[in-house]
């Protein structure tokens, strides 16, 4: 091995994609705002033709945060957290870092042609599973460099015990591979029959089985997107900044088994009152409910780790995104399961609720942690301080009102909605028509659309803090351990 | 079979089945806490690997290549 004196941690690639996660951050929040606002006032679905359409922006959205902004700032922060507590760095293995590298360039070219190939209307229909076979395929290849480079820093490791957040960005690549490797099983029709556009592809699974797989895949790519390494960035980024030890090791790992245990097996809840059998909603609906265990274990954990240490909140913008995420992360756990639950989903399946769950993890909890952890490394990869605390503050605040107004919202027209569906007169006719709860709802939409506006202006805040740290902010001597520092 | 009896099943697979995880779930707790006890493993201290991240800084448990053999 070589001598350890002039040897550094490689940052470059986090840098990489820490650009990516602001750049998709942007397109795909801003697309979202969009949308927001074309339900609110449909005239305005008619600006760009075909192209300016919900159905054609949709996938958009969709795509552009969860494998555009979240899975950039996953990769960074796994290239940042991995060397770190495994006491590797990139600069040891010319091997892993030309993987890094092709990782990156790969990933950055396959989100492009993404964001190109869906707004020309060329996707496969299935929900968060758009893409077309060959982006498919490009995603297997640098999905499984991924792999190669996190299973060498792995081998290459001087920490002998790997630390509970490697764990789980483990379990993210493991479970992605074999979900998105089953659910994107198609058969490209033109290069079977001679007809049609290469680009086509048709599932291998057909009704019953395919909507199966799907929500096997899609419920399931909230779990190992969304959620376990998101869980791996706060369980090292809460006790780095605050100092503090996690409040306790071994509920982390009980949580992580808990969590690997149960997920896989709630994708059924998206089917209830579907025509695929009766014991799979129940199962659904059941592991569900378990869920909240691993859940709440990791996010009182989080909170608890803060104990004794709770003025950080106060004079530490970051400690605030940290708490309010794992806040969120509680939040969001507790609903999902009662959204699953077989009399509640009769009111919230279809609804505008489920648009607010998800909104109130991704944007309170995703994106909490993901732009707290980018502050945190910010310093310690451009070895500057961080730009401004007080623009910090203002977007904390500013993005705390917008998931408020995005979720109270949604979770009134969701039940609203909802009510108004089922609801029926004497003789079983049913009292309003689709038409009647849109008109109900308009103001709903539209407080919606206000949030995820504030939502954006806060992200624009970040961006800027972040482009304005790494060109000017004060250079530092050395790197800070704990807190980082932010100038006023 | 009829519609009733279909509920009552699905009732009890219900009840057997969160029974079973809670079980599972708590088994492997308390195996974690106990081995915490009895001193044959220090779970908590490996939060310091977060601490102690710094590039020279001395590894907790230094990886050996006749430790990683025995794993």
């Amino acid at each position: 091995m070589q001598s350890n004196a002039q040897l550094e941690y490689d940052y470059s690639i986090v840098k990489a994609f820490t650009f990516t996660t602001i750049l998709f951050g942007i397109i795909g929040m801003l697309v979202g705002v969009i949308l927001a606002f074309q339900l609110a006032f449909p005239e305005l679905s008619n600006l760009a033709g075909e192209y300016g359409t919900f159905g054609r922006l949709r996938p958009l959205h969709t795509n552009g945060v969860a494998f555009g902004f979240t899975l950039s700032g996953i990769f960074a922060t796994w290239y940042y957290v991995g060397q770190r507590v495994l006491k590797m760095s990139l600069n040891e293995s010319k091997f892993l870092m030309t993987v890094a590298k092709l990782h990156f360039a790969l990933y950055f070219i396959t989100i492009l042609l993404a964001v190109v190939t869906l707004i020309l209307g060329i996707t496969t229909s299935k929900e968060y599973a758009e893409l077309e076979w060959p982006l498919d395929l490009l995603v297997v290849v640098w999905w499984v460099l991924w792999g190669v480079a996190m299973f060498g820093m792995i081998g290459m490791r001087r920490e002998r015990t790997i630390y509970v957040s490697i764990w789980y960005f483990m379990s993210s690549f493991l479970a992605v591979a074999m979900l998105y490797l089953f659910n994107n099983m198609e058969v490209p029709t033109a290069l079977v029959s001679g007809y049609g556009s290469v680009m086509h592809s048709v599932s291998m699974y057909a009704g019953t089985n395919d909507a199966l797989v799907q929500w096997w895949y899609g419920h399931n790519a909230v779990a190992f997107v969304f959620t376990t390494p998101i869980i791996g960035m706060i369980y090292y980024f809460l006790p780095k900044e605050s100092g503090q030890n996690v409040f306790s090791y071994k509920l982390s790992v009980l949580a992580f088994w808990g969590l690997m245990f149960v997920y896989l097996w709630a994708g059924g809840h998206h089917l209830i009152y579907s025509t695929v059998p009766d014991w799979m909603q129940t199962m659904g609906s059941v592991m569900s409910v378990v869920l909240i265990l691993p859940s709440w274990g990791s996010a009182i954990n989080m909170l608890l780790t803060m104990k004794g240490e709770w003025q950080q909140l106060q004079t530490s913008p970051l400690i605030k995104f940290m708490i309010l995420a794992s806040t969120f992360y509680m939040l969001s756990t507790i609903e999902g399961p009662i959204q699953a639950i077989k009399s509640v989903n009769a009111i919230a399946h279809f609804t505008d609720w489920i648009p607010g769950h998800v909104h109130d993890g991704v944007l309170g909890w995703v994106g909490f942690m993901t732009m707290a952890a980018l502050f945190h490394m910010a310093p310690r990869i451009f070895k500057r301080e961080i730009y401004s605390k007080s623009l910090m503050e203002t977007q904390f605040w500013i993005q705390t009102v917008a998931i408020v107004l995005y979720f109270t919202s949604m979770w009134i027209a969701g039940i609203t909605q909802g009510m108004m569906w089922r609801a029926y007169d004497e003789y079983g006719s049913l009292l309003y028509s689709f038409i009647d709860t849109v008109t109900v709802l308009q103001p709903y939409y539209t407080i919606r659309a206000v949030g995820g506006l504030l939502y954006l202006v806060g992200f624009f805040m970040f961006a800027y803090n972040i482009y304005k740290t790494a060109t000017s902010g004060r250079v530092l001597d050395k790197e800070p351990v704990n807190a980082s520092p932010m100038a006023s | 079979m009829d519609q009733e009896t279909l509920l009552t099943i699905q009732g009890y697979g219900k009840f057997f089945v969160i029974l079973f995880v809670f079980i599972v779930f708590y088994s492997y707790a308390y195996s974690i806490y106990k081995r915490q006890r009895t001193g044959e493993r220090d779970f908590e201290k490996y939060s310091n690997l977060v601490h102690d991240d710094s590039f020279d800084s001395t590894p907790l448990e230094k990886r050996d290549n006749s430790i990683d053999k025995n794993d």
